[in-house]
């Protein structure tokens, strides 16, 4: 009998522990998040995508090293000689170890934030019936916008020269899904015929975007759909789009994609007027698409602060400085923004943009302009079809900032070039905006108005980090 | 009425006594001793009161008895009282009880008395000696009274005592090993006895995988087993420096960068590596450490150094597949098994060990420049010389500084900087006290141990406390055991830092308590001279200590049904709580560019542990007509491991003497507190099948079944199992008749027990909330890893033919082994293009291959049990390689970077030991984990004093070029092994053991950084090798072993860096390991007299010699240490 107990109770154990067992080790980890969990509901997805707004504003990517260095460098806005830590990159010399760093965190922070994107892309249309509202269409097309902005710039820097015959060499690799195997190289041309696809796509999915109804401030009722501005919205897709038609040099498709910006309600983009710009040296209200780095003082001690040993400071020439602006009601000149230092450490103007505003609710500089509407004025001026045109949009800008209208010009492509300058110091265009228009030689930043550097393939198109290359074969 | 038998009655009962006595008779005048006295047909109450009168004693009788009884004829003359009473009381039916102190004598009725004596003889005390059949005394033996639950163990000399026996009972005499005895009182109170030794004992040795035993000769698998006498013969430090010695496939790896860190726990392999390149996360084990089973339950690496190895009773070394698969996906890397003493029956035993070791710390293979050297090869080097020779300014600068280095060489500085940090001498004490008693039913234990451990390191410490105790419960067919242990350490790391950078340190610099030795700016920049004083930096308040505690309970319980089957139950629980605490003072270099608020640093981090484990096993066990046998274990285990870790750092410290974290003014820049969690679970089902045929043939069979939450989600089970087969020729009637054969046993097995000793969750995608930061939005999530569900679990074929014999008489014994053991695939973490979003990869891909084989011999020499002389001499020997295959190129980035790992562009890490050592490492197929590549060298040309090196094609150049590297040597010794001696007369003791090893090849550190690859900076600001100075090349037709002195004229580009295979070099070495001298007090009759059961005392050496043709620095970070220890062990 007590046998018979005994197997008894053995045999149910047998049971009960194959029955319990898959439970029992279904361990879920307490100090991450799995992946299943987390896109078990809309917050989880929500979530991702803010992680890849954090990333971006970070020091690493746009709120410092991707932005306000590596191609405002590139782009010589900065005086970058001597003991400079930048002094390499500046001279183009992507051999130097120091900065082919600087190039490889560019790439893998930027492939790192695709991957993240794709994580939610990949999961998104199994997970459909988690979301309410709208909030399906915003999440997936603001990550698919993300993902070809993140892709766009990379081949920016990474990819041929596009206004010229390489167009259709091998660029970088495309990844509409996150793989662990790399994923082939692309060439120029069908790299962008996959992001135009994707961007397309990204502006169908924010058809209903609030801020087309409700305006920047978005749809209240929820903190997700508020503040579109700080967000991948409807108009900065648009913007991003006519961004990509002018770089294929696609001028009407590019006219037209930026129209829907030029003819938004006028509350909903103003430039800055002069009052605006002590509490506001970043010139928001025009900007499309910022992001937030409530450390963004952090960067601008690394990058701008005088505090800095001397060469490690990122500032222009003096002589640089006044011959860009010699309008001094241009707000872009604005000494809330150039500067000679307050301490008197210095007798050059240092760049006050990014530095701290410090309020009873603690720094509120923190906001770093990705895209804005001067930049779709700029393009329409680029892509319209005759001068007048052209100078009528030049000109709209010029009137918003402050500057002289130009009345005729035989330099055009000279004008908007200088403009480019003014517009968009420590916003990173400048070394993309040479590149586009594959300009032959370009201003040193390091010497006197005047004196030149020889552009060209060498020197435009970035070589790939050795990680990359080594591990990636065959490479382009 | 009755008396009390006691002999001193109390004052109470004896006022009773005189209230019922009716006559009482005291006389205080008389003092006489003596009787004498005539009476005839006298009342004995006349007797009792004449006899009271001339003794003063008081008599007490029973009246009513007394009375009716005849009166006495006596003649008694100068008789004593006991003679008197004895002759008055002869035909009576009386007795007497005479009580001296209280001058009283008691009369009672001889019936009365008769009664109490035979109560007294039902139970007698029996107490007696037990011996071998040598005469000598056997402790240990269990002696216990047939039926009942009494018994006692004999103590060190062989005696025992056992009271309230009955005189009709037998007694069992059992020993393991002995013949068991029975014995029948038949109311003896002394029994000596003499046991038999067992024929062939040594079969009846057990051995114990940690889940079920079973006897040596029916077992197929390999495993030694140690007792812990021969671990404590060895030496005295811990298990595994002992065992090191003992097994001869258990190899300890030398750690040439931690030296004889106490701090730092040892690397070991059972038969090879199983993985190559594994990921570690923060609470992964090392994925080639071998399993550690203590008293039954899975234990940790530090826990097997704090344990006591006094405490040890033996320890199994489970090497192939057939003694491991049991543990199924954790067995690969082999099984320890450790068990530590239950407690012995008997009185109250109390031993006690005091141990202490003096260590050395080991300088000798360091070859530094004495002051006057170092400035002369610096003068050699130009470097006091600019390029541009008319420059006035510069060359006057630089002579300066010359001239104040000679002067500082003149006037007798020659700073040896290398003894600031070494205490030449520390001495570590062990203190271990252990007690242990009770019945078969009931058995205690108590114990504990308290040793400091000083390193050799100034200020670095180790000392560890640990406390056990241990509770057996036996009331017949089942049992009960509960044992609970607590271990503490307190680890401090030395505040001198690394050992390397006094190695470094200049000899013409005095030593003073400046914060720089040298300081000034020359005219130029590049060359800025900032020399830090090691000193200064030392003086500043620093910390780093690791504080432990470990709270262990087992509880294990079985019920046996009958003679074969029986069930048990075991179920573990374990807390630990670690605690690492480090400041940094904010005056040290490391903050020399850091602005204020961010200058010192406070790290507080605590991981906290809760583990469990359970079992519950049935075994079954039964021979038919002694011709089959048949054994089954099936059982359930779970286990559950969960650690938790939290901390934080804060900086901006005052410079002030104390830190505390309050006086932080924040935390690091973007620093945000850490927390990490992890739990591990696992679930099993395993099942040991063993059957036998008239013990000669034998099939063994394991098959677990492992579930376990690190696998991956798609293979969240994994199959392990193995067959073994064995045959001892020896029970087979055509070898029955070879009389010098013994035991013979062949055997075999194939299995593939797993290896999990990787992350966990390497098969889930997780994300985690980025760190610090949040916007309008709140929170974000970013990937942490990218799992891979697909990932196969790594496994093992374990294959393994062995042999054991024992000849001549048991003189002679032999355990050879060959084996193979194939993982594949294996689990590789590698690099990946960094566009996927993550820069690793985890892959099964390429398998490795372990061959090899083990001989141990031992061999009894001497052997005369009258005087307890003994002679035994043992050797053994291993060989063994690991090749990789199935690779491709799947690793060329790796190999390709390994490759590229010093250059001449990246000072900053070209000699650092880890980068070197990386740099020499590459993966292919066909290659051994331990193979080092480098530019095969010709040696120096005598004509320029330039390297010749052979290309690939075997052509000669003078260009160093990485693409020509290939495999100059492989670092695992061709063979190695031990030789061993141990002599014992009487109560001395000598046992002696050394290692060999042959041909092996080693990167000589000193001879690539400190002679040669010298750059400017370092020419200047360190130390260097003696042979930079004499025997680098200097003219034509030297035949030197080095290239010419270098020109480091400032100004000119120094020459690039090569890894040549001039730097690897060929070892052979022979080291004393161990050497114990023992004496035995057994024959001494003092310690009887002082109250001891036994004494001993011992002492050690480890590593008392080193014999190598190889002159390299070992120890880079600490340095190594040479030990001599003495022992004293008593019980009482």
């Amino acid at each position: 009998m007590k046998k018979v107990i005994i197997y008894f109770s053995l045999l149910a154990g047998t049971l009960l522990t194959m029955a319990s067992c898959k439970k029992y080790l279904d361990v879920r980890p307490e100090d991450k998040i799995l992946k299943d969990e987390a896109f078990s509901k809309e917050s989880g997805f929500m979530t991702q995508l803010n992680g890849v707004y954090l990333n971006m504003s970070s020091y690493e990517m746009y709120g410092g090293k991707m932005h306000m260095v590596i191609p405002d460098v590139l782009g010589q806005l900065y005086n970058t000689n001597g003991n400079s830590p930048y002094n390499n990159m500046s001279r183009y010399a992507y051999t130097d170890e120091k900065t082919k760093t600087f190039f490889a965190d560019y790439w893998s922070n930027a492939y790192g934030s695709i991957a993240n994107l794709n994580l939610i892309l990949d999961n998104i249309d199994k997970a459909k019936n988690v979301f309410t509202n709208n909030n399906y269409n915003l999440v997936k097309g603001e990550a698919l916008a993300l993902r070809t902005f993140l892709h766009f710039d990379l081949m920016r820097l990474f990819g041929p020269i596009y206004a010229s015959t390489d167009s259709s060499t091998m660029s970088i690799p495309y990844y509409s899904y996150r793989s662990p195997m790399a994923r082939p190289y692309l060439k120029g041309n069908d790299m962008m015929d996959s992001l135009q696809r994707d961007i397309t796509l990204a502006a169908t999915l924010l058809a209903n975007d609030p801020v087309l109804k409700y305006g920047p401030g978005g749809d209240s009722t929820s903190n997700f759909t508020s503040y579109r501005k700080f967000r991948m919205n409807y108009y900065a897709v648009k913007a991003l789009q006519a961004r990509m038609y002018l770089y294929r040099l696609d001028k009407v498709n590019a006219l037209a994609a930026v129209q829907d910006v030029l003819n938004a309600p006028a509350a909903y983009f103003p430039f800055n007027t002069g009052g605006s710009i002590p509490g506001d040296p970043v010139l928001s209200q025009d900007c499309l698409f910022m992001l937030e780095n409530y450390k963004l003082e952090d960067s601008y001690n690394k990058l701008f602060a005088t505090t800095l040993f001397e060469w490690n400071i990122l500032m222009p020439r003096t002589d640089a400085l006044t011959s860009l602006f010699n309008q001094s009601a241009d707000v872009r000149i604005s000494p809330y923004r150039w500067n000679l230092p307050s301490d008197g450490s210095r007798t050059e103007k240092v760049f006050y943009k990014y530095s701290p505003i410090i309020t009873s609710q603690g720094n509120k500089n923190v906001r770093i302009p990705i895209m804005r509407a001067a930049e779709c004025y700029l393009i329409a001026a680029e892509a319209a079809a005759d001068r007048p045109t052209q100078l009528q949009y030049l000109n709209k800008l010029k009137a918003a900032r402050g500057a002289d209208l130009i009345v005729s010009t035989n330099d055009f492509t000279g004008e908007i070039t200088k403009e480019y300058r003014r517009e968009f110091y420590g916003e990173g265009q400048m070394f993309f905006y040479y590149k586009r228009i594959n300009a032959a030689n370009i201003q040193d930043g390091t010497a006197a108005t005047g004196t030149v550097i020889a552009m060209g393939k060498a020197k435009f198109v970035v070589p790939l980090p050795d990680a990359e290359r080594q591990i990636h074969l065959p490479n382009p | 009425m009755n008396f009390s038998p006691t002999k001193m009655l109390s004052v109470m009962k004896m006022t009773v006594t005189l209230l019922l006595v009716t006559v009482m008779q005291v006389s205080a005048s008389s003092y006489a001793q003596s009787v004498t006295m005539t009476a005839h047909k006298m009342p004995l109450e006349r007797v009792f009161s004449t006899i009271g009168k001339q003794t003063g004693y008081a008599f007490f009788w029973d009246q009513q008895v007394v009375r009716n009884l005849q009166p006495v004829d006596v003649t008694l003359h100068n008789a004593s009282l006991n003679e008197a009473l004895k002759i008055c009381l002869a035909n009576q039916p009386l007795t007497f009880e005479l009580a001296e102190t209280d001058k009283s004598v008691f009369i009672r009725t001889r019936a009365a008395e008769r009664r109490i004596t035979e109560d007294q003889q039902q139970l007698i005390t029996i107490t007696g000696r037990v011996t071998d059949d040598g005469k000598e005394p056997l402790a240990g033996v269990t002696v216990t009274v047939k039926g009942t639950g009494k018994g006692a163990a004999t103590s060190g000399d062989g005696t025992y005592s056992i009271a309230n026996v009955d005189p009709k009972a037998v007694l069992i005499f059992s020993m393991m090993g002995f013949q068991t005895h029975e014995m029948q009182v038949n109311g003896r109170a002394q029994i000596n006895i003499t046991l038999a030794k067992k024929v062939q004992n040594m079969n009846e040795v057990m051995i114990t995988t940690g889940i079920f035993t079973r006897k040596k000769e029916s077992f197929t698998g390999d495993a030694a087993v140690y007792s812990g006498e021969q671990l404590r013969t060895v030496g005295n430090q811990n298990v595994i420096q002992s065992l090191r010695s003992l097994d001869p496939a258990f190899i300890l790896m030398d750690n040439n960068l931690a030296g004889s860190n106490p701090n730092v726990m040892p690397n070991m392999s059972i038969r090879g590596k199983t993985s190559i390149i594994g990921t570690v996360d923060k609470f992964a084990r090392d994925p080639n450490q071998p399993l550690f089973i203590i008293d039954g339950f899975e234990s940790s690496i530090e826990n097997v150094m704090a344990l006591d190895m006094n405490r040890v009773a033996n320890v199994t070394i489970l090497k192939d597949a057939s003694s491991t698969a049991i543990y199924g996906s954790k067995g690969a890397n082999g099984v320890i098994v450790i068990d530590t003493k239950l407690p012995r029956a008997g009185k109250m035993n109390l031993s006690a060990v005091y141990d202490n070791t003096f260590y050395f710390a080991d300088l000798r293979d360091y070859n530094m420049m004495n002051a006057a050297e170092k400035l002369e090869f610096e003068r050699l080097t130009n470097v006091y010389t600019p390029k541009d020779a008319s420059n006035t300014l510069m060359w006057n600068s630089m002579n300066e500084r010359y001239n104040k280095n000679l002067n500082n060489v003149l006037s007798g500085v020659n700073t040896y900087w290398m003894g600031y940090p070494i205490r030449p001498t520390t001495l570590a004490n062990s203190y271990s006290l252990q007690a242990d008693g009770g019945d078969t039913k009931f058995r205690y234990a108590v114990g504990g141990r308290y040793s400091t451990l000083p390193g050799v390191m100034k200020g670095s410490n180790r000392n560890t406390a640990s406390g056990n105790l241990d509770l057996i419960y036996r009331p017949g067919k089942f049992s009960f055991t509960n044992r609970t242990s607590l271990t503490t350490f307190t680890a401090d790391e030395s505040p001198y830092g690394s050992f390397s950078d006094w190695v470094k340190a200049v000899p013409y610099y005095k030593p003073t308590n400046d914060k720089y030795l040298d300081y000034g700016i020359s005219p130029y920049a590049g060359d800025t001279i900032l020399v830090y004083n090691p000193i200064y930096q030392l003086n500043l308040p620093k910390m780093d200590r690791t504080r432990n505690v470990n709270l262990r309970n087992n509880i294990s319980a079985y019920y046996q049904f009958n003679d074969h089957l029986r069930i048990d139950g075991r179920a573990s629980i374990t807390y630990s709580n670690q605690q690492h605490e480090i400041y940094q003072s904010p005056q040290m270099k490391d903050f020399d560019k850091k602005e204020a608020s961010q200058k010192g640093l406070y790290k507080n981090s605590t991981d906290r542990g809760l583990s469990y484990e359970a079992y519950l096993q049935a075994s079954y066990g039964k021979m038919w007509h002694n011709i089959h046998e048949l054994n089954l274990v099936p059982g359930f285990n779970v286990a559950s491991n969960s650690i938790s870790s939290d901390g934080y750092s804060a900086t901006g410290f005052p410079a002030i003497d104390k830190i505390y974290p309050g006086f932080a003014s924040g935390y690091p820049t973007a620093g945000v507190p850490d927390y990490a969690r992890s739990v591990n679970r696992s679930a099993s089902f395993f099942l040991n099948g063993y059957y036998g045929y008239k013990r000669r043939y034998m099939v063994d069979a394991i098959y677990r079944k492992d579930g376990s939450s690190i696998f991956g989600s798609s293979v969240n089970h994994t199959n392990t199992w193995t067959l073994g087969l064995s045959w001892n020729l020896h029970n087979e009637s055509f070898f029955k008749n070879i009389g010098w054969v013994n035991f013979l046993k062949l055997r075999g097995s194939i299995g593939n027990p797993g290896n999990q000793n990787f992350s966990s969750y390497n098969s889930f995608t997780t994300m985690v909330y980025n760190r610090g930061v949040v916007n309008s939005f709140g929170l974000g999530s970013n990937v942490y890893s990218w799992g891979n569900s697909d990932l196969a679990w790594q496994k093992t074929l374990m294959k393994t033919l062995g042999v054991d014999a024992r000849l001549l008489d048991e003189r002679i014994s032999i355990n050879a082994n060959v084996y193979n053991n194939l993982t594949d695939p294996m689990i590789i973490s590698i690099d990946n293009a960094p566009s996927t979003g993550s820069s690793k990869i985890m892959y099964n891909i390429g398998n490795s291959r372990v061959k090899g084989y083990d001989v141990a011999v031992s061999a009894t020499v001497l052997n005369n049990t009258k005087e307890r002389f003994y002679v035994r001499i043992s050797a053994s020997t291993k060989k063994e390689t690991t090749t990789y295959g199935g690779l491709g190129n799947i690793l060329d980035q790796l190999n390709k970077s390994n490759a590229g790992l010093i250059n001449s562009n990246n000072k900053d890490n070209y000699h650092s030991y880890a980068t070197i050592a990386q740099n020499l490492e590459r993966y292919m197929d066909g290659g051994h984990p331990n193979d080092l590549w480098a530019v095969r060298s010709m040696g120096v040309d005598p004509g320029t004093g330039k390297e010749l090196y052979l290309d690939k094609n075997g052509n000669l150049t003078y260009t160093y070029d990485a693409v020509n590297v290939v495999n100059v040597g492989n670092s695992y010794p061709k063979m190695q092994g031990t030789v061993g001696v141990a002599v014992q007369y009487k109560g001395f003791g000598l046992n002696t053991i050394m290692r060999y090893k042959w041909k092996s090849y080693q990167f000589n550190n000193a001879l690539f950084g400190k002679v040669e690859n010298l750059t400017r900076q370092q020419v200047m600001g360190e130390n260097l090798d003696k042979r930079a100075l004499y025997n680098r090349w200097k003219t034509t037709g030297d035949k030197a072993e080095f290239t010419n002195i270098p020109d480091f004229r400032y100004g000119v580009s120094t020459k690039d860096i090569s890894m040549s295979s001039r730097f690897i070099q060929e070892e052979s070495s022979f080291a004393g390991e161990s050497l114990s001298l023992s004496y035995d007090f057994y024959a001494n009759k003092f310690i009887k007299k002082v109250g001891l059961q036994s004494l001993s005392v011992s002492a050690y050496m480890n590593d008392f010699f080193y014999l190598s043709n190889l002159r390299r620095e070992r120890g880079i970070d600490y340095p190594y240490a040479r030990s001599c220890s003495f022992k004293v062990m008593a019980a009482f």
